[in-house]
């Protein structure tokens, strides 16, 4: 029974992932202002934001980048809790012409959206005429995950599709630690668990690639962008698929064993380089590339690090899960060919 | 076994993805703050995980059909 704990670990937290992946609810979060581009003076701009509770007791601002208020909005209408109709006077002297749009209010508290009105035919002076700043009221959220623009209720599929890739990377480690060790003892066993190491990390490379391309349809506008980390991604999935190929062309089972050993040494290095090192030195659309560590404090919060962890070690799990049951068959297989000889 | 398996793969994935061109379907996708979006993702990582399983499935019954010829002969 304990032996097979792992599995039992491996399933209880990819239905934990499932259960709060499904059940968390969003942060509020501002979404748009319109018009972006305004002239000084009167202005109606449309507010909309996302799970947020705007009413009456909602203040509105404008604001510079460092939080000093520029403007106080006046409610007109308010549609549904989302969207408000808000009346602002700009002034014709301001300290910058791209100014944040805050709304604050008791359950909400204050959410921000920097840059979201540009002043075309505002003066900028740096008198310090305008000093008021907002505060937080901090409300107390529960467990949230936190609101992003573009990615709204889809930062769920971080569970989803960004730990397909951490599954990948433990399936290939497995594969390459094998293939290193079949060069040392030459044994089929090693041989065997090097190549069903790669067959299972090919097929959650499949996922991570059809995930993360309806993802990004959906956020980034397009099926496939020309961003490093994709096209390192599918280089990655090729380079396997070669090894797979390679297998297959060699009959003797030594050769065989030995080379794709060397090989997958190589591809090893490859995909490394491909999915961790390539990305992080230049732009990338992923968050912690571009020279940023991944997982800064930008990009994941506490909440969804209490979900992304083990979402991670979860499906890792189910994937060892996979390849020990691959490896077993392969070795059934093998006493069954071995016996009829 | 394996060429029929990426051909229906292949072929799922054109469909999907002319389907989703649909603007009816993508009014959908971005619906409700895109949850669509992250209910199709999470969709297709069960979806092929156990289509991966049903065939480790079916290898295995042949396994056991042989090891029951063998050992009856």
């Amino acid at each position: 029974m304990l032996k097979n704990g792992w599995k039992t670990l491996g399933v209880l937290l990819v239905a934990y992932t499932l259960w709060m992946t499904f059940t968390t609810p969003l942060k509020p979060g501002l979404a748009a202002v319109s018009p972006v581009s305004v002239n000084t003076g009167a202005n109606l701009l449309e507010w909309s934001a996302y799970a947020a509770n705007l009413s009456d007791s909602t203040a509105f601002f404008l604001t510079t980048g460092d939080g000093k208020v520029v403007s106080r909005g006046r409610v007109t209408h308010i549609d549904r809790s989302q969207r408000a109709t808000v009346l602002f006077n700009i002034a014709d002297t301001l300290p910058t012409q791209s100014l944040d749009a805050v709304c604050v209010n008791s359950i909400d508290g204050k959410l921000v959206l920097p840059g979201a009105v540009f002043v075309k035919n505002a003066t900028t002076s740096t008198a310090s005429k305008w000093t008021d700043t907002i505060a937080d009221p901090h409300p107390e959220f529960g467990f949230v995950f936190p609101y992003k623009s573009m990615l709204y209720e889809s930062i769920r599929n971080l569970n989803f599709h960004v730990t397909m890739w951490f599954a990948l990377l433990f399936c290939m480690c497995y594969s390459v630690f094998y293939s290193v060790k079949n060069l040392g003892n030459n044994s089929w066993q090693s041989d065997m668990r090097a190549e069903n190491g790669v067959a299972v990390g090919l097929v959650f490379a499949f996922i991570g690639l059809i995930t993360g391309s309806i993802w990004a349809r959906f956020t980034w506008g397009a099926w496939w962008v020309d961003d490093t980390k994709l096209n390192g991604a599918a280089i990655t999935v090729l380079i396997y698929l070669a090894y797979v190929i390679l297998r297959g062309a060699i009959n003797e089972e030594q050769k065989r064993a030995r080379i794709s050993a060397v090989y997958n040494i190589f591809a090893f290095v490859m995909m490394i380089v491909f999915i961790q090192v390539l990305p992080r030195m230049t732009d990338s659309l992923h968050p912690g590339n571009g020279g940023n560590p991944a997982f800064s404090q930008y990009d994941l919060d506490d909440n969804l690090r209490a979900v992304f962890y083990p979402a991670v070690l979860g499906w890792i799990l189910i994937g060892a899960w996979i390849i020990s049951i691959k490896n077993r068959m392969t070795m059934v297989n093998r006493k069954l060919t071995t016996h009829e000889e | 076994m394996k060429s029929k398996t990426l051909a229906t793969t292949a072929v799922f994935v054109v469909l999907s993805q002319t389907v989703l061109a649909n603007s009816a379907l993508e009014e959908t996708m971005f619906r409700s703050g895109k949850i669509y979006t992250f209910v199709l993702v999470a969709f297709l990582v069960f979806a092929v995980l156990v289509g991966y399983l049903i065939r480790l499935d079916r290898k295995l019954s042949k396994l056991e059909r042989e090891l029951e010829n063998q050992s009856k002969s």
